[in-house]
């Protein structure tokens, strides 16, 4: 269905070629996982398919590219329209109407499709996305598992027979990514549609793939079946770790196979426990009462009592638009509470001028992007410093320490996602503030990029920084954080360690738990310091 | 399009008006609004607009507009009042109010004053005036309540239809921008720089711009994917005529508004907006064939479309009529104060603008 | 919107006329479009125009009238002066407008007004004009008439006129529409000679039907407002 022959991209501003002698051919019908690390070239290659490379992005593009027998080099995006479906990560930057059923039929518009059939399509679209009752809906107004459905119902509209999915599920809560998930796979096993999807986190994807490709810089993609692939590829999700670990044969993909390999590891580590982490109980630097915060006409949080404590990581889970932003945006006084009280450092956060605030709370929004204005990597460190009132230098050996190597002249903006969070991290650093909050972190990070987030962290919470992230990677929280809460409706419903709170919940429980249960063990790392003892 | 394309939605049960209906009908009362200074068939006008958007709007995030054009209103008219009191009013009175410290200015600046007599007579004629800018401005806003720009555009013949999606997707940008300062604002306050003041906004700007810039550039590259532009093959010959007529009809429609608005130009304006209309229509005609778009469940319009449009017209119509009719009742005296008359004729004139209220389909409900 | 007609022999011969067929409509359009844009163009300032407004003028010595330059609003009359208006249809010069019929003599219009303490008395001259002017045979304009005025010594001519003849109308931009209510309508129209002329004399004020007056006009928008809440309460209760 898609051929690539001899195909090598090179953007105008890099000297290295993003792709390189690319020969690979995706048959019709398959869901084709793009799997690699920041940087390898998957987004680049997703967008030789819809055309958008080279007609949109510029580059150069040497050999071909076709899709359903169309070379995508003689096709313009549009005119490949009815024939690629494209959807990327951020569902808003997609929409071009601003109702359910009008984004449903904006594609076979423009295609010029005659009004019976686009009605027809409309309905059958509907129902097989589960979105008949939101047909008459305001597209701001969805969730985010919603919006994703309906970005991918409004490509389906017009049959393509590609669909090409750029993370579709990265900015969304485990319960919505599920629900995009299964669409996808409906689309594939029902209508034979071809999917082309790239995607960080594998552990939720990598089960439904038919075929992985792996393109990782460097050296030649390969394509194959998930198993064989993820037996050597360097980003793999934890359920295959914990094969390998195990040296399962066939590499179970899903936490159902695993669990049925599991019965000999679940003996071994039976009466075994990860070794136990101890809850700091030092003083509280920063608490909430009873804290009530309205957002317009939204309550985003109700009642939210919460201490946290020097040296310990907490994470914040929850679906999207819980409360998990306003809670963290109260603690560095971007909202004001409507009742209750808020202290970070015996002060209240709103009524703290900031150039004082940010010596007692730093936080790391969820684009780090909004915190970088500065025009290189220096400027940018002198002017953190000069906010922060420390000495010349100071941010910038935090940066060489958590990223070591960048040159000064870097600009922000062409660093990766993992780098400019760090970056964004540093200069929130500089100011030396005792509770740090992260927003997000993950999105859009490679697993190489995570485990340098986990290690900086860890770090940090060792020096006795307290640590507060919100985040829907549950596999995160699991590797990370001492203490788990979990927001719902604005409320804290869950609070307690870890282990406790995740084992016991299907939508936040890690994949080592899910395939180790009842055994209190969440990461990988875990089994194996647990097995090598 | 021919009608075995056309599939409207059924003109039965509870449906969305047609776009087209909404805005005649509140252009109507802003065109009545027009021709009159009274306060208070002004405010009735502001009144039955209301009415009709409590019981007709939908639940859309557009619909909450009406709130916004109110306040605007109020703002200007109390701009309007402040300008009179600081400034003094064009309109002489001699019922003094109280008397503000009158700024000294050099001779030049004749017929200028700062200060000086607040007179009642002044007070009320900005305050008429006011009120009926407010009026027009909430009228436009009951509109925009009542069915978004974008629906309106939604309707608009193909050859306008990527003008149409460009004006849209500016209307989109204002309300981006201004979330986009709103947020990096708040990331300056993160970075313990301050976020009051002017400098605040400033210093975001740059940031804005370039966030605004990559939206607009993923949009666009969506867009495309989803085949936004694609046309039909047509004659070079025929693509030029319909350059060349769109282009001589919108000069003429221009020369016209130029003569219709200076003096001079009554007698020949008419007929070149009437040529320059038809001109500009047959390049619309000309230039459907070669777009390849057809529309998703157009807006029927039905009896109650009629209705509705048609009240608005005669709300305009009738107090056009009665204005020049009895103009003393719509132009209240300022000189001296006057208690302001209020025709009969006039408000049930006006009350014929509330018919959308019972004759127009209540709007889908959308559980939420 | 429909499409063009393809012609009776159908689309496939329809198109090799196509390129040919609109160009003439274009150009069937354009030509008629730009000869009436020329003729009318050049037809224009043919026609004579005049504006339909009241002159205001300063009483010279011996009774004669001079255009007063300063507007009604920054002219501060002296003691003893006289301030005459004329309502007439008026090249847009000032100085050729038409001049009040009357002389100007302060001391037979003020003879009857004895002078105040702290005040001055400015004589006013009203000329209605005449049935041409009011553009209107049928209607018959007030006959002329004089006042006296006794006002503040600091007072413009338009606060000597607001005190001898009210209503004065006035346009937004403050200029001076109507004095004692005549005209009824209109602010400094624009006349053309050869134009049927609207009629500009005043009319009984009861064409729109009795006044509800303003009680009754607020209660009514007071029910609508109240209607409009009730019914945005009714929507937000709603399931």
């Amino acid at each position: 269905m898609i051929t690539f022959e001899q195909l090598s991209v090179r953007y105008a501003d890099s000297a290295e070629p993003v792709l390189a002698n690319l020969d690979l051919t995706v048959p019709e019908g398959e869901l084709c996982l793009l799997v690699g690390p920041s940087g390898s070239g998957k987004s680049t290659l997703l967008g030789t398919v819809s055309g958008l490379v080279p007609h949109f992005t510029g580059g150069v593009l040497h050999g071909r590219v076709t899709v359903g027998g169309r070379d995508t080099r003689e096709h313009r995006p549009r005119e490949l329209a009815d024939l690629v479906g494209t959807v990327g990560q951020d569902p808003l930057a997609h929409f071009v109407t601003d109702t359910v059923e009008d984004e449903l039929a904006y594609g076979m518009e423009s295609l010029g499709l005659p009004g019976d059939v686009m009605r027809r399509r409309v309905e059958e679209t509907l129902d097989l996305l589960g979105l008949a009752d939101l047909r008459d809906r305001a597209l701001g107004s969805l969730s985010g598992g919603q919006q994703q459905r309906v970005a991918i119902g409004s490509v389906l509209t017009v049959h393509p027979r590609v669909l090409v999915l750029d993370e579709p599920t990265s900015a969304l809560d485990p319960g919505a990514a599920e629900e995009v998930l299964a669409v996808l796979q409906r689309l594939v096993h029902d209508l034979g549609t071809t999917v082309l999807m790239a995607e960080h986190r594998l552990e939720r994807v990598v089960q439904y793939a038919d075929q992985v490709l792996l393109l990782t810089p460097g050296s030649p993609a390969v394509l194959g079946e998930p198993a064989e692939v993820m037996a050597h590829s360097p980003v793999h999700p934890p359920v295959v770790g914990l094969g390998r670990l195990a040296g399962w044969q066939p590499l179970p993909l899903s936490v159902r196979d695993a669990r049925r390999k599991a019965g000999p590891l679940r003996a071994e580590l039976d009466g075994r426990a990860p070794a136990a982490v101890a809850a700091p109980d030092a003083a509280p630097i920063a608490a909430t009462d009873r804290l009530a915060v309205r957002r317009g006409p939204v309550q985003a949080l109700r009642g939210v009592d919460l201490a946290l404590r020097p040296g310990e990581i907490a994470a914040l889970m929850g679906r999207n638009g819980a409360g998990k932003s306003t809670l963290l945006g109260s603690l560095v006084g971007l909202h004001a509470p409507t009742s209750g009280t808020v202290t970070v450092g015996g002060r209240a956060p709103h009524r703290t001028r900031p150039a004082e605030l940010i010596r007692h709370v730093g936080l790391v929004p969820q684009d780090p992007r909004d915190l970088l204005y500065g025009e290189s990597v220096a400027a940018e460190c002198a002017a953190a410093d000069t906010d922060a009132g420390a000495d010349p230098g100071s941010c910038r050996a935090l940066v060489e320490r958590l990223l070591p190597g960048i040159a000064d002249t870097t600009h922000p903006r062409d660093l990766s996602e993992g780098q400019r969070l760090t970056l964004a991290l540093a200069v929130v650093l500089t100011a030396r503030p005792p509770l740090l909050l992260l927003d997000e972190p993950t999105r859009g990070l490679d697993y190489a990029a995570k485990a340098r987030l986990v290690e900086i962290l860890r770090t940090l919470a060792a020096e006795g920084h307290a640590v507060l992230l919100a985040t829907h990677d549950v596999e995160l929280a699991a590797e990370l954080a001492h203490r788990t809460l979990i927001l719902a409706e604005g409320e804290i419903v869950a609070d307690g360690p870890t282990a406790e709170v995740v084992v016991s919940s299907p939508a936040f429980a890690p994949q080592v738990a899910k395939v180790l249960a009842p055994g209190p063990w969440l990461t990988v790392r875990q089994v194996a310091e647990a097995l090598s003892a | 399009m021919s009608s075995t394309t056309r599939s409207t939605r059924p003109p039965v049960g509870p449906r969305q008006l047609h776009p087209g209906a909404w805005w005649l009908w509140a252009l109507g009362l802003g065109a009545a609004a027009t021709r009159t200074t009274n306060p208070v068939i002004l405010l009735l006008l502001a009144a039955t607009a209301g009415y009709v958007v409590a019981a007709r709007r939908g639940d859309a995030p557009w619909s909450r507009s009406y709130g916004a054009f109110l306040r605007l209103g109020l703002l200007v008219l109390g701009i309007r009042l402040v300008f009179a009191v600081l400034l003094g009013s064009p309109v002489p009175g001699t019922h003094v109010l109280f008397t503000l410290p009158e700024l000294p200015l050099p001779d030049w600046a004749q017929g200028v004053r700062i200060g000086g007599r607040v007179t009642l007579e002044g007070l009320l004629a900005a305050v008429y005036d006011g009120l009926r800018l407010a009026t027009l401005l909430v009228c436009v806003g009951a509109a925009n309540s009542l069915a978004s720009p974008a629906r309106l555009l939604r309707a608009l013949p193909g050859a306008l239809y990527e003008a149409g999606v460009a004006v849209v997707v500016a209307m989109t940008f204002a309300p981006n921008l201004v979330a986009d300062v709103r947020r990096l604002r708040a990331a300056r306050r993160l970075r313990g720089r301050t976020d009051k003041g002017v400098a605040a906004v400033l210093s975001v700007g740059l940031p804005v711009l370039e966030g605004a810039l990559e939206r607009s550039i993923a949009l666009a590259a969506a867009m495309d994917t989803r085949g936004f532009g694609r046309t039909a093959d047509v004659p070079r010959r025929l693509a030029r005529a319909t350059a060349a007529l769109t282009l001589a009809g919108l000069l003429g429609v221009c020369l016209a508004a130029y003569g219709l608005l200076t003096a001079g130009g009554a007698g020949w304006a008419l007929p070149v907006l009437l040529l320059g209309l038809a001109a500009a229509f047959g390049g619309l005609l000309l230039g459907n064939r070669r777009a390849v778009r057809s529309r998703y469940r157009p807006d029927p319009w039905a009896l109650s479309e009629w209705l509705t449009a048609g009240s608005g017209v005669a709300v305009a119509a009738l107090v056009t009529y009665l204005a020049s009719r009895a103009p003393a009742a719509f132009a209240p005296t300022v000189v001296p104060p006057t208690v302001p008359e209020l025709p009969l004729a006039a408000v049930l004139a006006v009350l014929l603008g509330l018919l959308p209220a019972f004759v127009a389909p209540t709007p889908p409900r959308r559980a939420s | 919107m429909g499409r063009l007609p393809d012609g009776p022999a159908g689309r496939a011969q329809a198109r090799p006329a196509v390129g040919r067929h609109p160009r003439r409509a274009a150009a069937a359009v354009l030509l008629p479009l730009l000869a009436a844009l020329v003729l009318l163009a050049g037809a224009a300032p043919a026609q004579a125009a005049g504006y339909r407004y009241w002159s205001f003028w300063r009483g010279a010595d011996g009774g004669t009238w001079t255009y007063q330059l300063q507007g009604a609003t920054t002219a501060v009359p002296p003691d003893g002066s006289v301030d005459g208006w004329r309502f007439a249809v008026s090249p847009d010069g000032g100085q050729d407008a038409a001049k009040p019929r009357a002389t100007a003599r302060f001391d037979e219009v003020c003879a009857a007004t004895p002078a105040q303490d702290g005040h001055k008395r400015v004589a006013v001259v009203l000329d209605f004009g005449t049935a041409e002017d009011a553009g209107s045979s049928a209607a018959q304009p007030p006959a002329q008439r004089t006042a006296c005025a006794t006002v503040a010594p600091r007072a413009t001519s338009a606060e000597v006129l607001a005190a001898v003849a009210p209503p004065l109308r006035y346009d937004t931009a403050g200029l001076l529409c109507a004095i004692a209510g005549y005209p009824t309508a209109g602010c400094g129209d624009r006349v053309d000679a050869g134009a049927a002329a609207q009629p500009a004399g005043p009319k009984s004020g009861t064409d729109g039907g009795p006044d509800l007056g303003l009680v009754a006009g607020g209660a009514l928008v007071a029910v609508l407002a109240g209607g409009a809440v009730w019914q945005a309460r009714r929507r937000r209760n709603l399931p």
